[in-house]
């Protein structure tokens, strides 16, 4: 599965709700910059749950790994469900 | 004028409206090139220190001191980390020394800077040890401690008003030295000046770090000069605008309680707690002034601190933006007080929301804002007035907390069912999704802001009478 792409897709239409149409590549700052916030982070951290099965558990998150879609790909893949 | 006009005109429709939306009181001056090659020159850094300096110095004589750092910085670029921290430190020291108490309290900060820098340093390089797992639980635990032991010293005895001097002075640094080990990555003890440095930082703050810790500082500092000369350009419009700010707060103040002599509302819920309450419009009319100009009050002091902080080369982001425009109970909180609203996410809602089984769904998020926003909110406030617990005891300074406590019930309240009604449609139109939405979350904080006080001058029954008259009930 291509995360990155959902993840820009999903992202871009936070973005959109908010009326900030400026594209973001990869490794755009998001977080720290401002242009989502940490309830935005609440929403993409459910968004993961339900499309990729992923549960993000404590101490394995930290606020840089939702600055970039990059990251967040990251995160993601490092938190998949192992298959039996 | 209709399109059709407009055209006649020679100009597209839309013109006046974009003309209208680009209009800015004070020109984007980081957006010019020569502005921007200027301000890296020695001649253009010592006139945007110099300007910065005289619109700080109108505030208080203090600033020198914020002025001397922040020239440290701007000459010495290699060096900014080291010249951050000594501003931090000399600032607090030279401070402290023209306070009363000079010498205990000097002590009190610089026990409370060692044991900072110890547990940041452990939590960076000693991440598999004990200590270095729960740095943060260590650091309340103490810091909890500390106030039951305060609370439990009897004032008779001769070390008590230490104690209570050494736990208030932890208090003010204890979320500085938490956010610094929130986001620990493994780090050697020379590259830890940046977390010092951002111990109480002399750009200033409240009992919340402005912006949110060291990790957050990292990512928003400038990395060359040219991106420095923009940010610090950015600074100094953001101190310009809060001094606009602060003289329409004076010409509001003057108009409303002065020239309309409508009361402030701390007086008309002083004379509504007397029972002798002022007429019903005339209590709307001070609350609803009282909450305009809490805004800009909170616009004002922290454009301020985020000015020098920008002027220290980060380009940290704006405290309060826009709040009126917030269509959300929950985007209010966000737009109002940023910083606050972070370390509440960081501190309560993240550790909650995480520990909590995915099989709850979204009653997590439920859970996490009561967390944050009542506990999290209520503990932030009980613990940053020591002072009062010092003065009244610790049951009489529970017991007078009820009024903020319901407050931060309600608001959890408020913010839970904003979030499961989520953001208005808005392809519903302009008033029902934007006019409609922001009039009523603006109405909403007005009236919470009866209870949105700390004064614990009445007890929660004066307030609720006070919203009861306002909607004539007796």
């Amino acid at each position: 599965m291509d995360y990155k792409a959902e993840i820009r897709a999903h992202l871009a239409e936070v973005l959109e709700e908010k009326d900030d149409r400026t594209p973001f590549s990869d490794t755009c700052s998001l977080l720290n910059t401002g242009r989502i916030d940490s309830m935005d982070v609440v929403d993409l951290l459910l968004f993961f749950e339900k499309k990729f099965g992923v549960h993000i558990g404590s101490g394995e998150f930290k606020k840089g790994q939702l600055d970039t879609v990059e990251a967040m790909a990251a995160l993601v893949h490092a938190n998949l469900p192992v298959k039996q | 004028m209709s399109s059709e006009a407009t055209v006649i005109a020679g100009l597209p429709a839309s013109w006046h409206w974009e003309r209208l939306q680009s209009f800015r009181l004070i020109p984007r001056i980081e957006k010019h090139p020569q502005v921007v090659a200027l301000a890296q020159t020695a001649a253009g850094k010592l006139a945007l220190l110099t300007c910065f300096g005289l619109v700080l110095y109108r505030i208080n004589t203090w600033s020198l001191l914020t002025v001397a750092a922040l020239g440290l910085v701007a000459f010495l670029p290699r060096y900014r980390h080291t010249a951050l921290m000594a501003g931090t430190v000399g600032y607090t020291a030279i401070v402290t020394l023209f306070g009363p108490y000079p010498y205990r309290i000097l002590a009190c900060h610089g026990i409370v800077l060692v044991l900072g820098a110890c547990l940041i340093w452990v939590a960076a390089s000693q991440q598999r040890s004990e200590i270095g797992k729960h740095a943060i639980v260590v650091l309340f635990g103490l810091f909890n401690a500390l106030i039951l032991f305060c609370c439990w010293l009897p004032s008779t005895n001769g070390h008590s008003e230490t104690a209570w001097f050494f736990t208030i002075i932890l208090g003010s640094y204890v979320w500085f030295i938490g956010y610094a080990l929130l986001e620990q990555e493994p780090r050697s003890m020379g590259e830890l000046r940046l977390e010092v440095a951002s111990l109480r930082p002399f750009w200033g703050s409240t009992a919340t770090p402005f912006p949110s810790g060291p990790a957050c500082l990292r990512q928003v500092e400038a990395k060359d000069s040219e991106k420095l000369a923009m940010v610090q350009l950015k600074g100094l419009k953001l101190l310009l605008w809060a001094e606009l700010l602060s003289l329409f707060l004076g010409a509001y103040n003057w108009f409303s309680h002065d020239y309309l002599r409508i009361p402030p509302f701390q007086r008309a819920l002083y004379l509504s707690a007397l029972h002798t309450p002022l007429p019903w419009y005339v209590c709307w009319t001070a609350l609803i002034l009282y909450y305009f100009e809490k805004l800009i009050v909170i616009s004002v002091w922290s454009h301020r601190i985020v000015a020098c902080c920008r002027m220290a080369g980060f380009d940290a982001l704006r405290n309060t933006y826009r709040p009126l425009s917030s269509t959300t109970v929950a985007e209010f909180f966000n737009r109002y007080y940023f910083y606050y609203k972070e370390l509440l996410v960081y501190f309560f809602f993240f550790p909650t929301f995480l520990r909590l089984p995915a099989r709850l769904g979204k009653w997590r998020v439920t859970i996490g804002i009561f967390a944050a926003a009542c506990l999290g909110n209520a503990y932030y406030h009980f613990t940053r007035d020591l002072w009062y617990i010092q003065a009244h005891g610790l049951w009489q300074s529970i017991k007078t907390f009820q009024v903020f406590f319901f407050y931060t019930v309600v608001l959890a309240t408020a913010i839970s069912l904003s979030r499961w009604r989520g953001r208005p449609d808005p392809s519903q139109g302009f008033f029902r999704s934007t006019l409609r939405p922001a009039i009523f979350t603006s109405l909403f904080y007005c009236l919470l802001g009866i209870f949105s006080t700390t004064d614990r001058n009445y007890p929660l029954v004066e307030h609720l009478r006070f919203l009861g008259h306002l909607f004539l009930l007796s």
